[in-house]
């Protein structure tokens, strides 16, 4: 690496990357693969399926989704509330 | 004046170089060994040495000392404790790194959701919850055009879809199942399209990072982190930008062998780090110097 004709070192962001990322593929006429399917489920390493979280904690579980069908109650009675003339 | 922050406030590339995109952050967990108070003030630091108002004012004031450094945040429920506080003064001075692009909010969200265990409908309040306060506190420069996944355990294609509804333009992983990873390597497919949905329009381009989110292996210059710190003095005995920026190339070399284009990204930072920016900004800078500068003096070095 002594004569650096490959890299050019920058401060950047997330999007000036993905930016960056688009206009080259466009240019350089790179079709990417299509993704249609999800990332489940998580393996870091062999016999490290991290799986058990999708119950751990079961009454903490239960406990948000009741949570969000009263949030979402209460903000339709609020919203409800201001209607004039009904 | 006109703000400059969004795609604008991007620093120019270089054509026939592989761009290497250094994006510093922090991995800011709104509660996990600590409570969220706990982490915003760096209570209970036996537990784990993090506290996020001590991260916020530290990159604010590194941000100050050079317009071409960069910062992200992602956590609004943090940056929101933080900017409630603050005076008249700072928070223009943050408008002011806002609308230039020094600092950018990626995600935005109130938090980075789990997208396994969480209702699409919690997802949909947490994420207008924390795009709301930005959205009023800074207007347009202030929206995050990218996901920011980079802990989350496995990635649902629900989440990429309502990414993708949010007008958002790419999405961010961090954590990829380890034999998809491999194969990804392979077959040059860590960057793809993600079609969120068979029924509506919901495509967005993802891209998995190289690692996870953490730096190369000897160049966290974290507070938190026991990696040499770069030495430009050719007179000490512990100079090593020589070795140092060689090491650093390799690196590099390695990733250009997975990604598709000449851009590559490397996530600087790490679980609360920047409590000291300084440490991590003061290293930064000379790792882009020194690198650069080998573009010029070629076998000089």
């Amino acid at each position: 690496f002594k004569d650096n004709d490959r890299f050019n070192v920058l401060y950047s962001t997330p999007s000036c990357y993905i930016r960056a990322v688009n206009e080259a593929a466009a240019a350089q006429n790179v079709e990417f693969t299509v993704k249609t399917d999800d990332f489940f489920p998580y393996a870091s390493e062999t016999h490290a399926y991290w799986a058990g979280y999708f119950t751990s904690r079961p009454n903490l579980k239960r406990n948000e989704r009741l949570g969000n069908n009263l949030l979402q109650a209460a903000k339709q009675l609020a919203s409800f509330s201001k209607i004039n003339g009904v | 004046e006109a703000p400059q922050c969004g795609y604008q406030s991007c620093q120019p590339l270089k054509d026939g170089f592989v761009n290497v995109h250094l994006v510093p952050h922090t991995h800011d967990d709104v509660g996990w060994l600590k409570t969220v108070d706990q982490y915003y003030y760096g209570a209970n630091n036996t537990i784990q040495n993090a506290g996020v108002q001590y991260i916020l004012d530290s990159v604010m004031d590194e941000l100050k000392k050079d317009p071409n450094r960069r910062f992200i945040y992602v956590e609004t429920a943090f940056f929101w404790k933080w900017w409630i506080h603050q005076q008249d003064f700072v928070k223009h001075q943050v408008k002011a790194f806002v609308n230039s692009g020094q600092l950018e909010f990626i995600g935005g969200g109130w938090t980075m959701n789990d997208e396994a265990t969480t209702h699409y409908h919690s997802i949909v309040d947490q994420m207008t919850w924390g795009l709301r306060k930005l959205n009023d506190s800074f207007g347009e420069c202030g929206r995050p055009k990218i996901g920011w996944q980079i802990d989350p355990f496995g990635h649902s294609r629900e989440m990429a879809s309502i990414f993708a509804q949010l007008g958002f333009d790419g999405l961010l992983l961090g954590r990829i199942d380890y034999e998809d990873k491999v194969n990804k390597f392979a077959t040059k497919t860590m960057e793809m399209v993600w079609k969120g949905s068979d029924n509506i329009d919901a495509e967005i381009f993802t891209g998995a990072m190289y690692n996870t989110y953490a730096p190369p292996s000897g160049f966290c210059f974290d507070i938190m982190c026991n990696d040499e710190p770069l030495v430009d003095d050719k007179r000490s005995p512990l100079y090593n930008i020589d070795r140092k920026i060689d090491d650093f190339f390799a690196h590099l070399d390695n990733m250009t062998k997975v990604y598709t284009t000449s851009n590559v990204i490397l996530t600087m930072g790490e679980d609360f780090h920047y409590q000291d920016a300084h440490t991590w900004f003061k290293n930064l800078d000379k790792l882009i110097y020194y690198a650069n500068q080998r573009q010029e003096n070629g076998s000089k070095y």
